[in-house]
């Protein structure tokens, strides 16, 4: 973040409530980003989103500082969306241990290594689709939102042991999803000589 | 799994620089400025609905327990209330006379109410009851925010 939370915070706080644009501006596509893996629903994700902003405006002043403003504001999310879809995620993976314990990063990374970044993100965007809602959510926190584990802990109230585990199976997952792809690929290019 | 040493399994450098490359759904155009009018506008958040079942649930509860105090006060206290309904005849006639008695009795309890001060004591316990529910609802709240 560029902008100075703290700064914006104690300006709204102190009756300047336009200041409070600059924290919509900076999060709200983030926010969004995540709401949307829960509801599956752009229109649904967008009056979530609005919801968070508000409660978040109107908690504003219980927000001390104790945890990255971040990490606040998505626990504001994270809970509004399972409230909204009435049920709390986290199902366990349905994938087999032994199709994702046997595979090799490394071949698949040199594969994606030889395409364009556009196939590669195409490929990467596919195998992440394929994954449930809920992994996608965790997924998202951690690599697109950089929230460490201690922070995810504290917006799912997940144990630490908990989120390091699916996050290491989701990992695990997204490769073999994106292996799954580029065999298809193969198979499909191997088809047309 | 021991993560203390299989930490470096969560670090994955060829994801941490892909993901973060994968465009951001967008929110729509005007966004922002809805957020804004209804935060000018004082527009309160929607409640959450489990906070809001559990909120009912002890309104409900209030009143069912409010309504069965008066039923079983009124039963002990008002022998004037026993209806003789005949089953086997039941017909307009009866209903109709039944009504007429129910009316008759409803203004019987009207004028008792007026002149005893045993329902006064049964209104002042369930104004205490609602005081009491609406402390105890606002201390479960207090603790069980979804803010941190």
């Amino acid at each position: 973040m560029i902008i100075n939370e703290v700064d914006i915070i104690n300006q709204v706080l102190g009756g300047n409530a336009a200041a409070f644009r600059m924290i919509v501006d900076a999060y709200k596509d983030l926010i969004f980003t995540i709401v949307i893996k829960i509801v599956r629903n752009r229109e649904e994700a967008e009056e979530v989103t609005q919801d968070t902003f508000l409660k978040a405006y109107h908690a504003l002043s219980s927000f001390k500082n104790e945890s990255k403003f971040s990490t606040w504001i998505y626990r504001i999310a994270y809970n509004t969306a399972i409230s909204r879809t009435r049920k709390k995620v986290f199902v366990t993976s349905t994938i087999d241990e032994f199709v994702i314990e046997n595979y090799s990063e490394n071949a698949i990374q040199d594969t994606l290594e030889q395409l364009n970044e556009n196939e590669r993100l195409t490929v990467l965007r596919k195998a992440i689709n394929e994954l449930n809602n809920d992994e996608q959510f965790l997924i998202n926190l951690f690599y697109f939102n950089k929230q460490s584990i201690d922070e995810i802990c504290r917006i799912t109230e997940l144990t630490e042991a908990n989120v390091k585990v699916k996050l290491h199976r989701i990992r695990k997952k997204i490769y073999v999803f994106m292996s799954n792809l580029l065999n298809k690929v193969n198979v499909e290019q191997g088809l047309k000589y | 799994m021991k993560w203390s040493e299989d930490d470096k399994l969560l670090n994955d450098p060829f994801l941490e620089g892909l993901i973060p490359k994968l465009p951001l759904e967008r929110t729509s155009f005007e966004f922002t400025n809805t957020v804004m009018n209804q935060v000018y506008a004082s527009v309160e958040p929607e409640i959450d609905p489990v906070k809001y079942r559990r909120q009912m649930l002890w309104a409900y509860g209030l009143i069912g327990a409010g309504i069965v105090l008066i039923v079983l006060v009124f039963f002990a206290v008002w022998p004037f209330i026993n209806f003789n309904l005949n089953l086997d005849s039941i017909n307009i006639i009866s209903i109709i006379k039944t009504s007429l008695v129910l009316f008759d009795k409803m203004s019987q309890i009207g004028t008792w109410i007026g002149e005893s001060t045993i329902p006064i004591s049964i209104f002042f316990s369930i104004l205490v009851l609602f005081l009491f529910e609406r402390i105890l609802r606002t201390k479960v709240s207090g603790t069980k925010s979804y803010m941190l």
